[in-house]
């Protein structure tokens, strides 16, 4: 982890509208993100703000200590499709979708000799700016470009809509239910949202940051990205995230070692200490439950091996009750199931705050 | 883990000339000397052995040799990161002696009385003065206690190992209960070559063993683990055996009540008021068990091993946590070296670097450790007791 985590929790949208609710989640993330103070606006399409516009409207932003981009975007009309204008060119999950969803790339490129690093292919200014078409290359001057998720790198069974144009985006489409829930957090490296699809146990995750390498193991740059698109927690161990067409109930992805291209990620876990005779942990009094690292790894075809753990203070818990927070109210449980004995995550939370899934406003607090 | 490292490794006993001592002897003399060798260590206690004079400290071939039942208990004293102090015992039986005759009385080596065999135990007080050793006499004609570890004066309890000597152990009366540097089966074979590693920095020891230098080999960590975030443990401490390979698994139990599994021996203390209880490791299966992910191909042009942490559970029925782990990692750093896991490695290779080599059985697939190396040494490169020293 590097430098203070900030956030926006417990966004509440209750418009029973999955276009509308998109629209409001849009607006809370662009609202979170343009004022984090160590990531950078770089473009935007539209205003950005509640009754606005928000017809594939789009942000990018930099996190300023990893050089690398996120961009945002939303569809939000059940008459345009994901990635027309302006939000072009561009994909949801591999496809151009009508309903109201979000989504999120990810891009790197190294700087080289006297480069800026700078893998953002649009032009334009804030408020009206453009996508290039790809929408992200190699910066001037380097010689590597990483675009999350999977789909957007090179691959054998398609070099035209997605690797090419980088244009498709890891996300998900909002359901149309009662209320939504959705916090998100940023330190200096890594970006992390957390939405419950129906109000209550059912949360699920996008993470997307460095992590830090496994000993003996040396990574040019260190990120990779983990999305629960319609699947609810906690991240399968067995789950592959990333494919090649970027349809995907899990998406995203880990950089190669040498940051030429991003490969199927996985994660991986310690397997007696999950376990309800382990967790709580009796050592302590009263038990309380220990909290895990994420741990993620390369899996795709010859290039598979070990990775590291998410530097974002983000943990994994298991035989907890959520969505919960803990005494001190400092960290808040997130489920994805009812079930007790599942893995489930543990993510800061502000103390004062009830726990996830009570709060009233669409604004969500502020961490 | 604090200090630097100290070792003497690839020491090369080949003792099956001899017709009086066996390789236990060698084996135990060379781990003597490793132990007065290191600079935070004092010697408590020493019997140089049945009809040994109290100065006789050598080899079998040498003059004023250690004789059948010699045995040593040294003190590593406490430091800046270690609030306590411990102590470590050894003792050895010739071909011609059964472990724990006099002057080594009373004592067991994996619960048996069998010749060649050579023992080690280790033991912390809490409380008082610290000190559980219950021996008395002078130095070279030192004697044990009848319980040969107990509570220190003023103190509250003692923690030792094997867990055979703590309560509800076979040798919860005597304590005299020790673990086997040997082959399977506790004893020593005086019928060709061994290997023997030791290491130390300021708080662990690590000893290797390879008992026909045939890439098969043994290992004993005593030392230190990194509690998990939020726990306070006043002994972070816990000792893994491993005998016949260290092709670790999730069912091993290490330290069994009886004292006499030769495989596994070990265990953690869970509570500070408690005692050593038994353990288990944990590692994340889907790496470690599967050939396809080590060497980590994930770097194309410079495939390499990842050496993992090892997580540390009490495995003690109603008393299961997850405690730490050995060897912690620190963002970007190799620091916690003693001992780390590995997948699929072969036995006597060294990383990339040649810092670090494996402790292997002969099979490639399982779960291995890694231990510190000199530095582009090759391993089973030199014939000497003394090995390498650094």
């Amino acid at each position: 982890m590097a430098g203070t985590v900030y956030g926006l929790l417990d966004c509440k949208n209750v418009n029973a509208s999955g276009v509308l609710d998109a629209g409001e989640q849009y607006v809370a993330i662009y609202t979170f993100m343009s004022g984090h103070p160590n990531w950078t606006l770089i473009a935007r399409q539209g205003d950005g703000t509640y009754g606005g516009t928000t017809n594939n409207n789009f942000f990018v932003v930099r996190s300023n200590a990893q050089g690398y981009y996120m961009l945002v975007q939303v569809s939000n009309s059940l008459v345009q499709n994901f990635g027309e204008a302006p939000g072009n060119p561009g994909l949801l999950q591999g496809l151009a979708t009508s309903a109201g969803g979000l989504g999120f790339q990810f891009a790197w490129g190294d700087d080289g000799a006297g480069g800026n690093g700078n893998p953002w292919a649009g032009t334009g200014v804030l408020g009206s700016s453009v996508k290039g078409s790809p929408v992200w290359v190699v910066p001037p001057g380097g010689s590597k470009l990483m675009v999350w998720p999977r789909s957007n790198s090179a691959n054998i069974l398609n070099t035209g809509n997605f690797s090419t144009l980088k244009q498709d985006c890891m996300g998900y489409i909002v359901q149309s239910v009662a209320s939504h829930f959705t916090s998100m957090w940023a330190d200096d490296d890594s970006f992390m949202l957390c939405r419950s699809v129906d109000g209550g146990v059912g949360y699920r995750v996008q993470l997307f940051g460095s992590f830090t390498p496994s000993p003996g193991l040396v990574y040019r740059k260190p990120l990779a990205g983990l999305l629960t698109s319609t699947g609810n927690l906690p991240f399968l161990a067995a789950q592959q995230y990333g494919t090649l067409n970027g349809v995907a109930v899990n998406n995203g992805g880990i950089a190669s070692m040498d940051g030429s291209m991003v490969l199927y990620a996985r994660v991986a876990r310690l397997t007696t200490t999950y376990s309800a005779t382990y967790q709580p942990n009796k050592r302590t009094t009263p038990n309380s439950h220990d909290l895990f690292p994420m741990h993620v790894y390369a899996h795709e075809n010859i290039w598979q091996g070990n990775g590291g753990h998410f530097t974002f203070p983000a943990y994994e818990c298991f035989n907890a009750v959520g969505p919960e927070i803990s005494t001190d109210g400092l960290r808040a449980i997130f489920p994805g199931i009812a079930t007790q004995a599942t893995t489930k995550l543990v993510m800061p939370w502000k103390s004062g705050l009830a726990k996830p899934g009570t709060n009233t406003t669409k604004e969500g607090v502020s961490l | 883990m604090a200090g630097a490292i100290h070792g003497a490794v690839d020491c090369y006993l080949y003792e099956n000339q001899a017709s009086s001592l066996n390789e236990a002897q060698a084996i135990f003399t060379r781990l003597y000397k490793f132990f007065i060798s290191l600079g935070n260590v004092t010697l408590v206690a020493r019997n140089s052995g049945l009809g040994a004079a109290s100065g006789d400290v050598n080899y079998w071939f040498e003059a004023n040799p250690f004789l059948p039942n010699a045995w040593a208990v040294f003190k590593r004293a406490s430091n800046v990161n270690r609030a306590f102090d411990y102590y470590v015992m050894i003792q050895f039986s010739s071909s011609s002696t059964s472990f724990g005759a006099s002057p080594g009385n009373p004592g067991l080596c994996l619960a048996t009385a069998n010749s060649s065999c050579v023992g080690i135990a280790f033991c912390i007080g809490v409380g008082g003065d610290g000190n559980p050793w219950k021996g008395a006499g002078v130095l070279g004609a030192n004697t044990k206690g009848a319980t040969v570890w107990g509570t220190p004066t003023a103190g509250t309890t003692f923690l030792p190992w094997p867990r055979s000597n703590g309560t509800s152990g076979t040798h919860a009366a005597n304590r005299e209960n020790m673990l086997a540097i040997a082959a399977t089966g506790g004893t020593t074979t005086n019928s060709g070559p061994f290997r023997l590693h030791c290491l130390s920095d300021d708080d662990a020891i690590l000893i290797a063993w390879d008992p026909f230098d045939a890439f098969n080999h043994s290992f004993l960590y005593f030392g230190p683990y990194t509690p998990l975030p939020g726990l306070t443990v006043d002994y972070p401490f816990c000792l893994l055996l491993a005998n016949n390979g260290p092709t670790l698994a999730l069912a091993d139990t290490f330290g069994d009540l009886a004292g006499s599994t030769a495989a596994r021996q070990g265990g953690v203390v869970p509570q500070a008021s408690d005692m050593v209880r038994n353990m288990k490791i944990d590692f994340l299966s889907e790496l470690l068990a599967a050939t396809q992910f080590e060497p980590n191909t994930a770097d194309t042009d410079n495939a390499s091993f990842t050496e993992y942490s090892i997580p540390v559970l009490c495995s003690e029925a109603t008393f299961e946590q997850c405690l730490g782990n050995i060897s912690a990692q620190t963002p970007g750093a190799m620091d916690g070296r003693l001992l780390r896991m590995m997948y699929n490695a072969p036995a006597c290779r060294l990383n990339q670097s040649g810092t670090r080599m494996v402790l292997s059985a002969t099979a490639m697939a399982g779960i291995k450790v890694s231990i510190p190396w000199p530095a582009d040494t090759q391993p089973r490169g030199t014939r000497t007791r003394d090995g390498i020293v650094f």
